[in-house]
């Protein structure tokens, strides 16, 4: 089954922007001293504009970190035992940190959330992390 | 156009999207680190298992340093194949390509990584086989097929959905907060006579494609439509590999028609 998962673009399905399910959003706080930041957004929007053409890594990267984050909260609602030790938790868990250490610099203490967000409702928390000593 | 000059083309398209592929990968270097998003430690076990041999052999390709190889490799293989186009290259841009979808966890660019492993397998194996068996055309008519089915499947489904029927779906996702917002696109978007059009446009382009095989004109204007259809998408959705990756297909597609 593992492997089926990890071969699984030698099938293809061919459904691209069917419908616009709910989002998925990940937010992240740190902490410096005793002071925890606001939980802020971790994911930055996807660029748009021709320069980012023929190459565009930064899209790439956003778009990856995304599927990272679905692959987190399928792996949970299929009731995975022990998240924290499945390679999709420890992925998320450390764009936390990735994208908290690219904006703010090293923090002493992180902790994330995801959000479910469909268009015109409220966002309900899907996951809390604990908070994670650096 | 013979089977062996459109499998040649698709090879060197491919050429392009794999040094392309390799030179993003390069820069996105830190992401992939050990001190990054996706760190081989972590991802380690999931593929190789609890065997320490078979952890090392995975490591020595997929760590960083071994990735690192890959996609340097990648590059240059690509590069050459988009000059000088040759069986052997494909076989190289295959293996790289599947060892880089193990170690995104099975993809990291969705459709693209598909669509890229099914013309690598399919022109490999077609450039292989062309010259002494003549067995070329079959894997065209696979790529084109598979084409086909690529458009058709995902005007199909979005035929049957509502939202995409009144173009709410395209205002969506031309609003959606996951992509960076731009004045001139987000008026165009509050536009239902724009977005009701704009929408059935898509439909009937993807869920029509299959027309392209009724001859060199007709397959020449759906690749004309294809290649705005799939500027406008990297240029409004950041999806710059599934262009490369879907014309990349088009020489087969050209061939079928004829």
């Amino acid at each position: 089954m593992k492997w089926l998962f990890l071969l699984r673009a030698f099938f293809p399905s061919w459904r691209f922007f069917d419908d616009s399910g709910p989002e998925l959003v990940l937010l992240t706080r740190h902490r410096r001293g005793t002071q925890w930041s606001d939980w802020t957004g971790a994911i930055p929007p996807v660029p748009r504009g021709w320069r980012s053409f023929p190459l565009n890594a930064r899209a790439g990267f956003l778009h990856a970190c995304r599927n990272s984050i679905e692959h987190l909260a399928v792996d949970l609602n299929d009731g995975a035992q022990d998240a924290e030790s499945r390679a999709s938790f420890k992925i998320v868990k450390a764009l936390a940190l990735f994208q908290i250490r690219v904006s703010h610099g090293l923090p002493e203490a992180f902790q994330f959330k995801i959000l479910l967000k469909a268009p015109d409702t409220a966002a309900e928390e899907f996951l809390l992390s604990p908070e994670y000593q650096v | 156009m013979a089977a062996l000059g459109a499998l040649e083309w698709t090879l060197r398209l491919l050429g392009v999207l794999a040094a392309g592929q390799g030179i993003e990968f390069l820069q996105l270097r830190g992401a992939w680190a050990d001190d990054g998003v996706w760190r081989w430690p972590d991802l380690r076990r999931e593929i190789a298992g609890k065997s320490k041999s078979m952890a090392q052999a995975w490591s020595l390709l997929l760590g960083t340093n071994g990735f690192l190889f890959l996609n340097v490799v990648r590059i240059f293989t690509g590069g050459l194949a988009a000059l000088a186009p040759q069986p052997w290259m494909a076989v190289v841009l295959l293996i790289i390509h599947i060892l880089t979808l193990l170690r995104w966890r099975g993809s990291f660019n969705g459709g693209s990584d598909s669509m890229c492993l099914l013309l690598l397998l399919a022109a490999g194996a077609g450039l292989w086989l062309e010259p002494a068996r003549r067995a070329g055309f079959a894997f065209l008519w696979y790529i084109s097929l598979q084409l086909l089915l690529s458009y058709y499947r995902s005007g199909f489904v979005k035929i049957k959905t509502r939202r995409w029927r009144d173009g709410s779906a395209l205002r969506l996702f031309l609003t959606s907060p996951v992509y960076e917002q731009k004045a001139w696109i987000q008026r165009a978007a509050e536009r239902r006579r724009l977005m009701v059009p704009a929408s059935w446009a898509i439909i009937l382009f993807e869920i029509s494609f299959p027309l392209a095989l009724l001859g060199p004109r007709w397959a020449l204007a759906y690749m004309g439509a294809g290649i705005s259809f799939h500027l406008l998408n990297a240029y409004l959705l950041g999806l710059n590999r599934f262009f490369f990756a879907w014309i990349a297909a088009y020489p087969a597609l050209y061939y079928c028609a004829q």
